[in-house]
């Protein structure tokens, strides 16, 4: 994280963004990395308000699983956006569905999530809570 | 566009995106065409004719026009655009109009494009339950 004052690049939000997602695949979510009123809306979780919120939301998602995986196709970032290309598998009731998610996310100049939309293709999204 | 052996800008490429949302909007599909490939595929979600894997510029370019005779009002704001190396992506908010009514999306465009500005595969991320639903109304 950068301290205050420090405005992130876009290359340095691409690879916070990196190590974030990779994080999450884990289970592991940095609650520094979001701002206190950041907002969530995903496929699998609706939408979420809220720093600690958002966190637990994150945290608990791989857990709904017998096996989560988020890995990058492509990250891109610009002064206002990161957006992740993300190839998605999740495993559950003993079936595997893969998807292609798109992650959008507003930063501060910080580098914090303010705001997070989590899309996944609809289908394949029925197919995941179907399980 | 750039001239042969000319390498466009990520700048460019994300111009040239723009530039086609443009060309769309004002009805110019031939505009559109000039900026893909012979052989580019467009990658449609959803179990609805719009979905599927449309390959080569004049099947993609049948599906973008059978979509613009489908629905009313077509809007296609640009909220942002992006592009690295291999992509460019741009965020749209977008609305059309079937029957009386209206039917919103943030939508996600997914595009290769080439040094000479030529798009090579699209995909794109949409409500294509939503996208059923008005096609059923």
């Amino acid at each position: 994280m950068a301290d205050a004052g420090t405005k992130l690049t876009p290359q340095q939000k691409i690879e916070m963004a990196r190590k974030a997602i990779e994080g999450t695949s884990r289970g592991e979510v940095n609650p520094e990395g979001f701002a206190r009123e950041a907002v969530m809306r995903g496929s699998l979780m609706g939408e979420i308000k809220g720093r600690d919120a958002v966190v637990a939301a994150l945290k608990k998602i791989p857990t709904m699983f017998e096996e989560f995986r988020q890995q990058p196709h492509a990250i891109l970032a610009d002064n206002d956006h990161v957006v992740a290309l993300i190839n998605l598998k999740v495993k559950s009731g003993g079936k595997t569905v893969e998807a292609q998610q798109v992650m959008v996310v507003h930063t501060n100049d910080q580098g914090q999530v303010t705001e997070l939309w989590a899309m996944i293709e609809p289908e394949a999204l029925k197919q995941i809570q179907k399980r | 566009m750039a001239e042969a052996g000319t390498k466009l800008s990520l700048d460019q490429k994300v111009q040239t995106i723009r530039d086609g949302f443009e060309a769309f909007k004002r009805g110019d599909l031939k505009r559109v065409a000039e900026l893909f490939t012979e052989d580019a595929v467009w990658h449609g979600r959803g179990s609805t004719k719009f979905g599927g894997d449309f390959k080569g510029k004049e099947a993609l370019m049948g599906n973008m026009a059978q979509f613009a005779q489908t629905f009313q009002d077509i809007r296609l704001d640009i909220h942002d655009i992006l592009a690295n190396d291999k992509h460019v992506v741009a965020l749209v908010n977008s609305s059309v109009k079937r029957d009386g009514k209206t039917y919103a999306d943030q939508q996600t465009f997914v595009f290769h494009v080439t040094d000479q500005g030529k798009t090579t595969e699209t995909w794109v991320v949409s409500d294509t339950e939503q996208l059923k639903k008005s096609l059923e109304s």
